[in-house]
């Protein structure tokens, strides 16, 4: 098996528009600040983007809180950055109303819902280890043993720019690892609760045949089929028929998990 | 518990099933020790095992100081902990968490820091401040602290916690099933009292039944 590129670069060209706002309560100028606009990438992750929105509204916020690390929220639910941001988006987003509102705090850090994120090396540092869990499942952590730091900086700096090529020269390492998957890394978002599932899945089923998407869920969710529930992996609707191990290589987000969000109809 | 070789090495891991049993196990002798471990059944049906600990370091994260230091165990009265607070000297709260990472198939070690009457939890530097404290007497390098401790999602309440990873727990409780032979049934007993030092958890003799 080789990696699918059509579907590859697809994924990596995905994006979300969305509007930063600062929380109107926090505005201590006369003047409202114009709202941040940009384009999200769906793989990548928010904290790319923290210094910008920072440098962006720092002046309409007290001089105390201006140093204070920033925090988002949509619809009251403070975004959990270390999540990348398609999967935020399938999961609590709503398609209708783009661009995506988001709003910007400086104040009263939700400490017991996002984890603290004082600097990028803070984010580069959860992005290692969740591709280091990923190569665990599938490998038992073989390929991130004999990994290079020079490669480990290759995957986050082309992650960073979206050299989709870059990243791939190191990922395809992770991906063909020469021997069957032990187990393919899948979480499964449910949208109702923002529940998370994971249990540990092989890339074959009791007849020996490849397992497929559609399997795991109906073994994860209770009464699942396609009326009751929307099943959405990057943005699209998840193709529930294809081997779970295709899609691990194919369609997983850059830290190498398949994060899937099932939403009720 | 499995065994297969990899590589030409065992691989160590302890199912769900297995985790959940040994930690009912656990709960029993730390109800008869009173030393304020308790299981938890979480909401998505999992059990962990969790415990609050008082701690009051002599001067606050001196390493020089370790030796000295006290320990207020669960069940210090509130006045000796005031008493503490008035002299001067800054009490932490600990609040431990056992869990079981589905990932590594391994017990892990998830906890949380707070001054005492603050609701913030300590910063990632100031834990491993106290990490460096209580793991140099076992030879933690410092140096690995980006790979040994960094804040996670608790598995099932989602609150953010402190965890040591688990990334090499097999690989540790290998080298111990070499070196000690100890039995399966007491696997999570002999983890925690191998990892735990490094966060300030200490353990009763009696929880090992062979001594």
């Amino acid at each position: 098996m080789s990696e699918d590129r059509d579907v590859i670069e697809a994924i990596w060209s995905g994006s979300i528009p969305a509007c930063f706002k600062l929380a109107s309560h926090e505005c201590t100028s006369l003047q409202n600040p114009e709202p941040f606009f940009a384009m999200l990438p769906r793989i990548s992750y928010l904290p790319l983007l923290w210094e910008k929105i920072q440098r962006h509204f720092a002046h309409f916020v007290t001089e105390e809180s201006r140093s204070s690390p920033i925090w988002l929220e949509y619809n009251l639910v403070p975004l959990r950055w270390q999540y990348p941001i398609g999967l935020l988006f399938d999961l609590l987003g709503e398609k209708a109303t783009l661009p995506w509102n988001i709003t910007v705090h400086f104040n009263d850090f939700p400490v017991k819902e996002v984890l603290a994120c004082p600097s990028r090396q803070v984010a580069e540092a959860q992005f290692l280890n969740s591709i280091k869990e990923a190569d665990f499942l599938k490998t038992r952590k073989k390929v991130m043993n004999t990994m290079t730091q020079g490669e480990r900086r290759q995957m986050t700096a082309a992650l960073h720019s979206l050299r989709t090529e870059n990243f791939w020269a190191v990922n395809r390492k992770l991906m063909f690892t020469g021997e069957p998957w032990k187990h393919v890394p899948l979480r499964v978002f449910l949208s109702e609760n923002c529940r998370q599932l994971q249990k540990l899945v092989g890339i074959s089923n009791a007849e020996n045949e490849p397992l497929t998407l559609r399997e795991v869920l109906n073994d994860w969710i209770q009464e699942f089929s396609d009326e009751r529930y929307e099943v959405l992996l990057h943005g699209v609707p998840a193709p529930l028929e294809a081997p779970l191990q295709w899609l691990g290589v194919n369609m997983s987000y850059a830290d190498n998990f398949l994060y899937v969000v099932v939403r009720p109809k | 518990m499995e065994f297969s070789g990899v590589s030409g090495m065992l691989i160590m891991s302890l199912s769900y099933e297995e985790f959940s049993s040994q930690a009912r196990e656990f709960q029993e002798i730390a109800e008869s020790l009173d030393d304020g471990w308790r299981l938890k059944g979480a909401s998505d049906g999992k059990h962990y095992l969790y415990k609050t600990q008082y701690y009051t370091p002599p001067q606050v994260l001196n390493p020089c100081n370790a030796d000295c230091s006290r320990e207020q165990s669960v069940g210090a009265t509130d006045s000796q902990v005031r008493e503490s607070h008035e002299d001067g000297q800054q009490t932490f709260v600990w609040e431990y968490n056992i869990v079981y990472s589905v990932s590594y198939e391994v017990p892990a070690l998830y906890f949380n820091v707070f001054k005492l009457g603050c609701a913030a939890p300590l910063s990632l530097d100031e834990v491993w401040d106290f990490c460096r404290l209580f793991g140099a007497p076992f030879g933690m390098n410092a140096e690995d602290l980006w790979s040994t401790v960094t804040q996670q999602e608790h598995p099932s309440t989602g609150v953010p916690n402190f965890a040591l990873h688990p990334c090499n727990t097999q690989r540790m409780m290998q080298h111990l099933l070499n070196s000690l032979h100890f039995e399966k049934k007491n696997y999570l007993i002999t983890w925690l009292s191998s990892v735990g030092p490094i966060v300030g958890i200490r353990m009763a003799n009696a929880y090992c039944p062979a001594l």
